[in-house]
């Protein structure tokens, strides 16, 4: 396995992602694009990404988190920031962040963050069930913890002594984390579980009662009331103790994914205290809910029932056929259910809905068809790792398919590249000479200029910033002094062309700062030029250098191919044996549920007809005692 | 009635167990068909997957996008804004290269400090233009609609070009770029 970046990893806990202007902007924006993208839940996205930000050095890396670690302690506005652990775990591979955890651990890092580190490890082993080794990572941790980490410390170790059996510790630590408004309701849920556990029933059913009864408002805490007010419903309904147990039950909120079991336990609360009449209410709101449930199904009977208790026959008997319709139309689309399940078409749903391998995405798995009468079956931690699977296996396919792709569209390229390749090379070595001819010229040029600046100085060669005018007239009049010099009296002449060559002189000499620097443009101009012909040389190079090695890419490109067409098939078989069991599991339920819907069908059935004949016998007995009546004198 | 009552009960105790989910119940399904063991065997397989994307980009990338054309462009929002993207368009030498529609996930990612990659693609060396519009929505309501352009030189090294998304002006929003 690759060495992942140590640094990357001191992300480990949430820090605000203002990098300010003195960190490179590629850093920031790969980093940034992996946080966008691992923020939408498209781990694998982002662990692709993670590959360019490896690339990036080590030290600027170190530069940006130094950044960001500067900017979380001033106190600025915190957004969340995922580690490439958060990321990889997102993407389920815990023995990769697993992996990279430890190799932080091995670092000379601060202990500070080689805490943070193993606190993630120890969480790691607790997801897995590993609580030896969460226990191994927890006691890496040493030196003085400050809250809220200290207590983040404190409640994993609780739950893994809880876990490990060691309930005395967990119950003490759990006893003082209570109070700790981070862990409300949820620290006092699991002491009350932990009681339990230890043997301590009635100390764990009151304090599962002062979570019954918390104040509270999120929905998380609304749900834990719930669900704590459920199970001492239920445990006050298995001792007899009715009137506790419809005061519990009646605490949850009818909205609430708890509510179904509540209102069943009510029924059954009223229907065991034989006042069928108070259970009507609960039964009633019951039967109108969500048909695939088994609890509202069990409702289809429990009314009629009931209203056949209090002698409302027509209204059971109204009832029980409404049931066997109901009864009837729920095996239908078992049978459908059945059928899609066993003909992999369950399957095909799940890609084409693109659910992703998340909670999220398990909630979403109940909207399908199959899931409505199999409730209980994706509750199970298991089952929805093993639909996870489905899903991720599902993603890699179609990943795997693209690349698969790419590579043939790559290998189409070069074939392409490789007919032009002469051609282009051509092109390139032609436009090469040419700008090495004109690289030449413009040195030659840019060398005698530059010979020619350095010769000039005020008593020296000033001629030579004369202008191409003032050449030529100087040329002129030298040619007149050479015809003039063979002349009688001439002096007059001779003293006019020294005047004339001494104005341009003269000027030159005045002029010198103004002409040198003019000269010394024009050589800065030159060496721009040569710059511009360099450029367009290493261009032309490297178009050269491209057109050679695009048959170099013909060996690799065909080696990814063949390892992509074995991990096709290793995801393939590995994908089959998952749907099998996936399979055998859903058939296993939907024929259970399909089985207990066939006896709630004969019994309404049966109901039914026994409550045609009780009818039918009350009618007889009307008539017998009208006839009676009749017959008296 | 009393046994179905008893069993509900320790069901609901098994699922309400802890905040965190309860050890799974063993299922009728062989040891190395367990879902745990085959999650195992697929981690090891997209370890080997994220590989061999690795080895395929860096051949993508060496044969598309050579150093001397590549271009990168993003979008960022520096700071968290009260505004909704709704879409976004981006033009290179007057011809449209890219556009967006942004949904909910993608607002928050941006909000959240993410950084999206809206074009990765190749421009001859030297002077270009680049210009970008945006049409968001205020959060206190009203459409804004806001656009920029920028001129830049394309040299031999990969460009990276930032879009950032920031509070300015009447409008409520002002774009502003980085370049490396």
């Amino acid at each position: 396995m690759r060495q992942l970046p140590v640094i990357f990893l001191l992300l480990l806990s949430a820090v605000s992602f203002h990098v300010s202007a003195s960190v490179d902007l590629k850093t920031r924006l790969l980093v940034g694009e992996v946080q966008f993208l691992a923020q939408q839940q498209k781990y694998f996205d982002a662990l692709l990404r993670i590959d360019d930000v490896q690339l990036i050095s080590r030290q600027q890396l170190q530069r940006a988190l130094d950044e960001l670690h500067r900017e979380y302690t001033n106190g600025d506005s915190v957004r969340p920031v995922l580690s490439q652990a958060d990321i990889e775990l997102g993407y389920r591979m815990s023995q990769r962040a697993g992996s990279a955890i430890r190799a932080v651990l091995r670092e000379d890092i601060p202990q500070q963050q080689r805490n943070r580190a193993a606190f993630r490890l120890a969480k790691i082993y607790y997801d897995k069930q590993q609580y030896d080794y969460a226990q191994y990572a927890l006691q890496l941790i040493r030196g003085e913890l400050f809250y809220p980490f200290s207590h983040d410390v404190k409640y994993l170790q609780a739950r893994i002594n809880a876990r490990s059996g060691e309930f005395e510790d967990a119950i003490s630590t759990l006893q003082q984390l209570q109070y700790d408004d981070r862990f409300r309701g949820f620290a006092a849920y699991n002491l009350a579980h932990t009681l339990m556990q230890a043997g301590q029933i009635q100390d764990g059913l009151d304090k599962l009662a002062q979570v019954g009864e918390m104040d509270v408002y999120t929905e998380p805490l609304l749900s834990l009331r719930d669900k704590a007010n459920l199970v001492l419903g239920y445990n006050a309904l298995e001792n007899n103790e009715t009137d506790d147990a419809l005061l519990y039950l009646s605490r949850v909120r009818l909205k609430s994914a708890f509510a179904n079991k509540a209102l069943l336990g009510i029924a059954w609360v009223n229907m065991r205290k034989q006042d069928y009449q108070a259970a009507i209410p609960a039964w009633t709101e019951l039967q109108g809910r969500d048909a695939g449930s088994a609890t509202v199904q069990e409702a289809w009977l429990g009314l009629p029932y009931s209203y056949g208790k209090l002698g409302a026959y027509g209204k059971a008997i109204e009832l029980y056929e409404f049931a066997i319709a109901d009864y009837e139309n729920v095996l239908t689309d078992i049978e459908a259910a059945l059928d899609d399940v066993r003909s992999g078409r369950f399957f095909q749903q799940v890609q084409a809905q693109r659910l992703k391998a998340t909670n999220e995405g398990m909630l979403r798995l109940r909207e399908l068809e199959p899931m409505a009468y199999l409730d209980e079956l994706i509750a199970q931690p298991e089952f929805q790792t093993a639909m996870k699977n489905i899903i991720e296996l599902g993603d890699m396919q179609s990943h795997l398919q693209q690349w698969q792709d790419t590579a043939a569209a790559l290998e189409s390229l070069v074939a392409l590249r490789e007919q032009f390749a002469e051609r282009v090379a051509d092109k390139a070595s032609a436009a090469l000479r040419e700008v090495d001819s004109q690289l030449a010229r413009l040195a030659l040029q840019r060398d005698t200029l530059a010979d020619m600046i350095a010769s000039i100085t005020p008593d020296n060669n000033l001629r030579l910033l004369a202008s191409e005018e003032e050449q030529t007239l100087l040329a002129s009049l030298q040619q007149i002094r050479l015809a003039s010099e063979a002349q009688p009296d001439n002096d007059k002449l001779l003293q006019r062309i020294r005047r004339a060559s001494g104005v341009i002189d003269w000027r030159l000499a005045q002029q010198y700062q103004q002409r040198r620097a003019a000269l010394t443009d024009e050589l800065n101009e030159l060496n721009s030029l040569i710059q511009v012909q360099q450029a367009k040389r290493d261009r032309l190079l490297n178009k050269l250098q491209r057109v050679e090695n695009v048959a170099a890419y013909k060996v690799p490109l065909f080696t990814v191919k063949k390892q992509i067409a074995l991990l096709q098939a290793q995801l393939q078989a590995l994908s089959d044996e998952q749907q099998a069991s996936v399979k055998n599991l859903m058939a296993q339920a939907l024929e259970k549920r399909q089985a207990l819907v066939k006896q709630y069908l004969a019994t309404a059935r049966y109901e039914l007809a026994k409550n045609y004949d009780l009818v039918a016998s009350q009618q007889r007995k009307r008539e017998q005692l009208t006839d009676e009546s009749a017959a008296a004198p | 009635m009393r046994k179905l009552l008893h069993t509900i009960c320790l069901l609901l105790l098994a699922v309400a167990s802890f905040a965190e989910p309860a050890a799974p119940p063993a299922q009728q399904t062989s040891p190395a068909v367990t879902p745990v063991a085959i999650d195992a065997r697929l981690q090891s397989l997209k370890q080997d997957a994220l590989k061999l994307s690795e080895q395929l980009s860096r051949i993508e990338q060496q044969l598309l996008y050579p150093a001397d054309t590549h271009i990168n462009i993003f979008v960022s929002l520096p700071a968290p804004l009260d505004v909704r993207l709704e879409s976004m368009r981006l033009q290179i030498d007057g011809k449209r290269v890219a556009s967006h529609l942004y949904n909910d996930n993608e607002n928050r990612a941006l909000q959240n400090g993410g950084v999206q990659r809206i074009y990765t693609g190749n421009v001859t060396p030297g002077k270009h233009l680049l210009q970008f519009e945006l049409v968001a929505q205020a959060t206190a309501g009203g459409e804004i609609r806001i656009g920029d352009s920028l001129s830049f030189d394309k040299g031999e090294r990969a460009a990276f070009i930032e879009v950032q998304i920031i509070a300015a002006g009447d409008v409520g929003i002002g774009l502003q770029f980085q370049t490396e």
